[in-house]
Formats: C-alpha cells, sequence, structure tokens
C-alpha cells in the first residue's frame, strides 16, 4: 500500500469534488423528499415533529435494543422481494431489454414454489432448494416465453412482459378457486414445514434476505467479469455494433430475459418460503415487481446500488404501517406519500438533470 | 444583408475549448471557405452563428448591428441558413412538406402554392427536386437539394454549408459547386465548411483556416497555394507525410504518380479470397477471384455497399454459390467463424456498428474477440489481459487517449478509427480486410494513417476489398477496381479505363468494354 499515494488522494480536492457530485444528489433527494413528504402531511394535519418522532422511535431506533433489533428485521425483510426484483430489472434494462413482467414472473415463481412446498414430499436438506429452483424456473420460463415472441414473430417485449402479468395473476386467481384452494378459503394450503426458510436469531428476517444479497454479488460479477455479461452490456449499449461483432442478439436476449425472470421468480419463492408461507388472493395485489422497477431506477441500474435502494423502500414499507397504526394516518395518504417519494427521488437522481444544473453552474461562471 | 461578423467568440464543451476567440467576417455576395481538420471548431462556429450553440463570450454582428441569435428560429428570421452533414429531414413526409415543416402563419398549409414557389426556385437554381416526391425516395444528393431549397425558401441571404460534398458522387459534385455559382451571382452569401482543399480552392473568394479553435490564416483564395492551406490545416510541426499520399488525403488533384500496371484475376496458387456464383439478397451474382491487392469498389451509396460487406464478413448468408478463404470453403460460416479466419472489416459507420462509445477503449478492443483467451478463459473475463494489450495496441496505432478505460467517445474521429484499426488488424491477423469508407470524416493525418496500414496489409499479402464513395481514394489506391450499380457488381478495365469510364458504370450507363 502506497502511503503517499493515499494521502495525495485523501488530499486530492478534485476528487472530493467528484466524488460529492456522485454521492450528493441522492443525499439531497433523500432531504428533499423529507421536507416535501412532511409538509404534505403538514397540510393534512398531522405535526411533522410527531411523524418524525413517531418514525424514529418506532422504526429506526426503538429505546429497547430488543425492539430495536426486530424493527431493523422487519425492514430487511421487506426489502427482500424488493431487491430481487430490482436485480431482475437490473439485468434486463443494462441489456436494453424492457422486462415489464416482473409481478408476473414474479407470482409465477410464488406459485411454483407454494407447489412445491405444499405437493413434494421431500426431505428438510432438499425441499428448500428445489423450492427456489422451481420459482426460478417458473419466473424464468415465463420470461422466456416473451423473448421467444419477439424472435419468433417480433412482438414487443414491452408489450408481451405487460401482458403476461394479466396471465399470471389470473392464473393465480384460477387455481385458489380451484385446484389449489385450502378447505374453500380462496388461499392454498400452508407449506409443509421442511420447505420453509429459517429465521435470523429470532427475529421475522429469513435467510432469503442473505440468498438476496448473494444474488446481488453473482449479477454484478456476472454484469462486470463474466463474457456473457459482457455481451448483454454490448448489446444493451449498442445492439449495432454488438451484431458487427458477431453476438447473436436474440440469444442474447433470451438469454438475459430468462436470468431476470429467474431472479424475479426467486423472490416469489423467497416470498412465500420465507415470510406468507401459503399462496393468497391478495399475493396478487402486492407490486413488488412493479415497485422492482423503481428501485432499479434509483439504485441507477448497478448492484450495489439496488442494495442500497432496496433499503430504502424497505424502510418506507416498514415505517408506514407504523405511522398508520400509531398516528391514524389513512391507509390511502399513506400510499399516495409512498408514491410521491418515489417520484421525487427518481426525479433528483436522474443523472440529466444533474448534468443540466453543472451547465447551468458553468454558464453562470462564464458570464461576465 | 452585406457584412456578417463574428466577434471574438469563444466557446468550451467542459474541459475543451472548442473557439478560442474567434473572429470571422463573411462579406456579402461571395462564397467564404472555412478550412480545418475535424475539430478544429468549423461546425461550432456556425452552430454559433445558426444559434444551435451559446457562445461563452462573444458577439454576431450583421451589417455592423450586434444580432443576438438564440435559436435557429432567429437565424433564420435574420436570413440565415444551414444545411448540416447530417441531414435533418422527416424521411416519411414530402419534399414540400419537409419545406414547409416548422413554418408558422395561419392554420392551413398552402401546399400546392409552396410547392409552386419550390418548383420555380429549383428550376431558377438548376437544383431539380420533384416537391411532390417523398424524401426516403431521393437519394442522397436529391435530399441535400431539398436541404439547401428549405433554406433559400425562407429567404436565406447567407447559407452555412457544413461539409456538402462528403456525400456526393463527383457529378453531383460538379452540380452543387454550379449552384453555389448561381447563387453568388444573384447575391447570396454561402460560408463553405469543407477539409477538401481542392474544392475550397475551386470554388472559394475567401478562405478562414481553424486549427484547434482558433483563426490561424485568412485571405483570399488566390493568395494561398494548396499546399500553404494544407499546411495551415495541419501545423507545421506535424507531418512528414509521404507526398502522394498527402495529395490523397487532402482531396487535391495532383499530377497523377504512375498507374499501377494493369493486372486481371490472379492466379489460382496467389487467390486469398474467391467467390464462385455467390448471390444474396441485394447482391446480384457474383464470380471474381482477389488476390494480394487492393480490389476497389466505386458506387453511389445505396447501390449494394453494404450488402456487399455483409456478405463478405458473414452477416448476410448468401442464397447460393460457394466462398472460398485461401482456398476454404467459409460460405456457411457466420461472422464469428470467418473473423477467427482471419476476416477483418472496416465498418462504414464507426460510431454505430464499428465501437460501442460509452465503454472504454479496452473493452472495445475486447469486443469482437472476447471469446479468445487470454481476453477470457471459461465464460470469465480477464480485464486485466484486456487493459494489457489494448495498451500495447494503442501504443502501437497511436490511439491517443486518457488512459484504456476512457470512454470511447471521449476520443476524437480519427483515434476512433485507428482503435477499430487496432482491433480487426492487430488482434487476430487478417487475411481479407473488407473496408468500407474507412477514411469518412478523418483528417489528413488519420486518413494517411488508414492507407499506410492499408497498403502495409496488402504488401504482406492481405486481399483488401475497399469500398468507398470517393472516387479520388479509389483511383489512387486500388489495383483493380469494380463498380456496384443496384447490386449488380462489374469488373472494371481500370487501371486501362479511368474516371470518366468509371463515372459511367456508377450511373448505370454500359461502361468500359474495350
Amino acid at each position: 500500500m502506497n502511503f503517499a499515494g493515499a494521502w495525495n488522494r485523501l488530499t486530492d480536492a478534485d476528487a472530493w469534488r467528484k466524488a460529492a457530485w456522485a454521492a450528493g444528489p441522492p443525499l439531497l433527494a433523500a432531504a428533499v423528499c423529507l421536507l416535501v413528504a412532511l409538509a404534505a402531511l403538514a397540510a393534512m394535519g398531522f405535526a411533522p415533529g410527531e411523524v418524525l418522532a413517531t418514525v424514529w422511535t418506532r422504526s429506526l431506533w426503538a429505546d429497547d435494543p430488543q425492539r430495536r433489533l426486530s424493527n431493523w428485521a422487519d425492514i430487511l425483510r421487506r426489502s427482500t422481494p424488493l431487491l430481487l426484483c430490482g436485480l431482475a430489472i437490473t439485468v434486463a434494462f443494462r441489456a436494453s431489454v424492457w422486462n415489464i413482467g416482473a409481478q408476473g414472473q414474479y407470482l409465477l415463481g410464488a406459485i411454483a414454489a407454494t407447489a412445491v412446498g405444499v405437493y413434494l414430499p421431500l426431505p428438510a436438506a432438499l425441499a428448500v432448494p428445489v423450492l427456489l429452483a422451481g420459482s426460478m424456473l417458473a419466473g424464468a420460463a415465463l420470461a422466456a416465453l416473451a423473448s421467444l415472441l419477439e424472435w419468433w414473430r417480433g412482438v414487443s417485449v414491452v408489450l408481451s412482459t405487460l401482458l403476461l402479468n394479466f396471465v399470471a395473476q389470473q392464473f393465480l386467481r384460477y387455481l385458489l378457486q380451484g385446484p389449489m384452494d385450502h378447505a374453500g378459503l380462496r388461499h392454498s394450503p400452508p407449506l409443509r414445514e421442511a420447505a420453509m426458510l429459517g429465521t435470523l436469531g429470532g427475529t421475522s428476517l429469513h435467510w432469503g434476505f442473505a440468498a438476496a444479497l448473494l444474488a446481488a454479488a453473482a449479477v454484478w460479477f456476472m454484469l462486470h467479469r463474466s463474457a456473457f455479461g459482457f455481451r448483454l452490456r454490448i448489446v444493451g449499449e449498442n445492439p449495432i455494433a454488438a451484431r458487427a461483432a458477431g453476438i447473436h442478439v436474440p440469444r442474447v436476449g433470451l438469454a438475459t430475459l430468462a436470468f431476470s425472470g429467474a431472479l424475479a421468480g426467486l423472490a416469489g419463492g423467497v416470498e412465500v418460503s420465507g415470510v406468507t408461507h401459503q399462496l393468497f388472493l391478495s399475493d396478487a395485489a402486492n407490486p413488488f415487481g412493479f415497485t422492482g422497477i423503481a428501485v432499479a431506477l434509483l439504485g441507477r441500474l448497478s448492484p450495489a446500488g439496488v442494495v442500497g435502494a432496496a433499503m430504502f423502500f424497505g424502510f418506507l414499507n416498514s415505517a408506514f404501517p407504523v405511522l398508520e397504526i400509531e398516528l391514524r394516518l389513512p391507509a390511502v395518504t399513506s400510499q399516495a406519500i409512498q408514491g410521491l417519494v418515489i417520484l421525487l427521488m427518481l426525479v433528483f437522481t436522474t443523472p440529466r438533470l444533474w448534468k443540466q444544473v453543472r451547465a447551468a453552474r458553468a454558464t453562470i461562471k462564464c458570464t461576465p | 444583408m452585406n457584412t456578417v461578423r463574428l466577434e471574438h467568440i469563444r466557446k468550451r464543451f467542459d474541459d475543451v475549448v472548442a473557439l478560442d476567440d474567434v473572429s470571422l467576417t463573411f462579406r456579402g455576395g461571395r462564397v467564404h471557405g472555412l478550412l480545418g481538420e475535424n475539430g478544429a471548431g468549423k461546425s461550432t462556429a456556425m452552430n454559433v452563428l445558426y444559434g444551435l450553440v451559446r457562445p461563452d463570450s462573444g458577439t454576431i454582428e450583421i451589417d455592423g448591428r450586434v444580432a443576438d441569435i438564440r435559436s435557429p428560429r432567429d437565424a433564420m428570421a435574420r436570413g440565415i441558413g444551414m444545411v448540416h452533414q447530417h441531414f435533418m429531414l422527416a424521411p416519411a413526409l414530402r419534399v414540400v412538406d419537409n419545406v414547409l415543416l416548422g413554418e408558422r402563419g395561419g392554420l392551413l398549409l398552402r401546399t400546392a402554392e409552396a410547392a409552386e414557389r419550390l418548383r420555380e426556385l429549383s428550376r431558377r437554381l438548376r437544383l431539380e427536386v420533384e416537391p411532390m416526391a417523398r424524401v426516403e425516395e431521393l437519394s442522397v444528393g436529391q435530399q441535400q437539394r431539398v436541404e439547401i431549397l428549405k433554406a433559400l425558401y425562407r429567404d436565406a441571404r447567407l447559407l452555412i454549408l457544413d461539409e456538402p460534398t462528403a456525400v456526393l458522387t463527383p457529378q453531383e459534385t460538379d452540380q452543387l459547386l454550379a449552384a453555389i455559382d448561381e447563387l453568388r451571382r444573384g447575391g447570396c452569401t454561402i460560408v463553405f465548411i469543407s477539409h477538401k482543399l481542392g474544392e475550397v480552392k475551386h470554388i472559394c473568394d475567401d478562405v478562414s483556416v481553424l486549427r484547434r479553435g482558433r483563426v490561424v490564416w485568412e485571405g483570399p483564395a488566390a493568395d494561398a497555394s494548396a499546399a500553404d492551406l494544407a499546411r495551415h490545416m495541419v501545423g507545421r510541426d506535424v507531418v512528414e507525410v509521404r507526398s502522394r499520399l498527402l495529395e490523397l488525403a487532402t482531396g487535391m488533384d495532383a499530377p497523377t504518380a504512375a498507374p499501377p500496371t494493369p493486372r486481371g484475376e490472379p492466379a489460382p496458387g496467389g487467390t486469398v479470397l474467391a467467390l464462385e456464383d455467390v448471390e444474396a439478397v441485394g447482391v446480384s451474382r457474383i464470380s471474381m477471384r482477389v488476390g494480394a491487392e487492393i480490389f476497389g469498389v466505386a458506387g453511389v451509396d445505396g447501390n449494394g455497399q453494404q450488402e456487399l460487406a455483409e456478405l463478405l464478413v458473414g452477416l448476410r448468408p448468401p442464397r447460393t454459390g460457394r466462398i472460398l478463404l485461401a482456398g476454404r470453403d467459409i460460405t456457411a460460416m457466420d461472422l464469428r467463424g470467418r473473423a477467427e479466419l482471419g476476416v477483418a472489416s472496416i465498418p462504414n459507420d464507426r460510431k454505430r456498428e464499428g465501437l460501442v462509445l460509452s465503454m472504454s477503449v479496452a473493452e472495445n478492443i475486447a469486443l469482437k474477440h472476447h471469446r479468445r483467451a487470454p481476453f477470457s478463459r471459461f465464460g470469465v473475463m480477464s480485464w486485466a489481459a484486456v487493459r494489457r494489450t489494448a495498451r500495447q495496441l494503442a501504443q502501437r496505432f497511436d490511439v491517443r487517449m486518457a488512459s484504456v478505460d476512457a470512454p470511447v467517445a471521449s476520443l476524437s474521429g480519427g483515434n476512433q478509427q485507428k482503435l477499430v484499426l487496432a482491433r480487426e488488424l492487430a488482434v487476430v491477423a487478417p487475411r481479407l480486410i473488407v473496408a468500407m469508407n474507412p477514411t469518412r470524416g478523418l483528417d489528413i493525418a488519420a486518413t494517411n494513417f488508414v492507407y499506410e496500414r492499408l497498403l502495409e496489409h496488402r504488401d504482406a499479402g492481405c486481399a483488401i476489398i475497399l469500398i468507398s464513395s470517393e472516387l479520388n481514394e479509389l483511383l489512387r489506391l486500388s489495383d483493380r477496381m469494380g463498380v456496384l450499380y443496384r447490386g449488380r457488381l462489374t469488373i472494371s478495365n481500370f487501371p486501362r479505363a479511368g474516371r470518366e469510364a468509371i463515372g459511367r458504370l456508377m450511373a448505370g450507363l454500359p461502361g468500359d468494354e474495350a
């Protein structure tokens, strides 16, 4: 380790400025989001101080250490499916494959996981791996179908993946009203014990979170270290140059969508095996797949960024129910505020905006 | 409008000073040549005048009064029109619609009236275009006329032409120069941006030479020889260029070097590439043999050049026939297989086909051969090996860049092309080089560099198919020549038959069977 070099880097004003420009936007965005959200709540008659205090003590930093730990576990648990869906979108979007169907792939993954977990009597060592593999396969198959439609018939992936969401949703409804219905209650039977993911240290956090982090690392390796990931990025940046370099663009597109679908499917499997332990009709209304798009964009399509973004969304999903209970914040309001926060975050972290700000600054400096 | 002045214009783009205190004076009714290499600031200066780029400081004066031009609309209102290098037309619309596009006034378009006026205008300037034709059906030369007419229709008194001859056939170039002459006679001022000295000397009254954002020479065109202008453009310090190549690179009509000796097909033993009754979509049946030589392919753009190149490199499967490379049948091989055997490709549009601009220099070096060791092993990239190779090749091919991790978009056009050459010629030893317009848009030094590499590889035994829309380039570099017309390749009698005969073949007329 070169000490002088390190010292130079530390004292290099330019490097600091660059780092500030990189980290500044998301942080500033968070601050503005906070202010706008508080202002909106204040306009509805909720004292900002009280809101902040509630979020702080009930979600971020509870007095009781045990409570604090379980709150954090809740945040991470809620961020898990978002992280996997965000990674699914990241993989696809890096190849300029516009997968809008993570929601459907998520549901199909959840269905496959439930089918394996309920009906396949497997030994404990095999149950969870087979369940997760099944969910990935299901998600990948649905996504691959969209890619094949494009390859054969030129159907836009945006359309086919979007529409397959509805197919997956209705398939779930059909299963819960018919073949998988448990005692006429319109939900599936519960999973076998062996097919459930274990939890960490007595909290609600399950091993699926670790799997999601592992998936993030795998996606990073795939994109930046593997030859396939290199092809994927080339296709994403310039499909014409990719073709001229001898890369089979439709084949890369198919593999990318299958990979993406597998991650979204895994999100469904992890959620069923780790949290719900059975399928409900209301699962179709959990917009993990769609929120995954926002997570991926907020994370700037980088695996590390997506981890951060997913935790932010996990925090929102964990904090707002608390506000609903403690301050009687209407659920609709809470959803509207969350939507606003997402929108603001996206607006403020979009690179183009910051380019414009910089350009404006430069002009101001140059005019006498 | 008599005089248009740019006064002390400065413009920076991030860290690059594009214009450094540039002052230019365009006098009414004269053709003013703006010379300079790529990146010298010619286009930027004119984009300032046309309101597309806001200068950091400096003013524009029209007839002594300061004009605040903030948009092309302002510029047009003041009688300034511009024809860009890349046309700004809507292909699906008719000529007249394109001319009326953006026109204000009234809810109804008076199309018929406008078409009549347009027809009259085009007849007067001898820039024939049918107003009711769809733009996508027009040739590139005709589309350029539409752009010129569009500006003149709005009463432009000063017309900026950005590299107008770069896309034209010799005949079309002559027609354009005649039209410029006609406009000048009508009192119009023309700014003629170019890096081709021959044309500038031929048509311009005044010349300004820009280098690295500064005006380094200005005066009447008659006061400087083409060689002087070339030196001003490049800077004294730069080149030791073989004179024949310098002439070529600058498009000067210098005394012809000794023409190559006529030769026929290579003997079977010396054949590198053989096509036997090959036919593909867009390419009529071809049979030919090419040895260690530069086989030039002339033709007006869009007559099958792209298709022929794709057929040879393996992007377009032939319907019939066989393709042999050094005796080996490669007909069924795709691009990847052929690349491994040494089929190199210098594509027509390096920014779209040849490179991924947002990726780094190193990544672009690995683009085509990333599956080979040492670039990757068992599907895992070795970026250290890629970087090492990239550094070596960048040095060998004189690619100027900040580092091998810099995005290719930050390189100049010449350095981008050198990067393409490095990848195509040095990662795998080439046997066949398919080069399409390899010097388009390059400055003199880079053009020269490309020519030297091609000649060097020919002398080393490579077969080179040089497809180009620059006839000068083909006439000087080729050992033999063919002409593409509507997908059919006719092998000419070149060099026995000269420019005239090639021109006839390009127009689809019976050629030089003599």
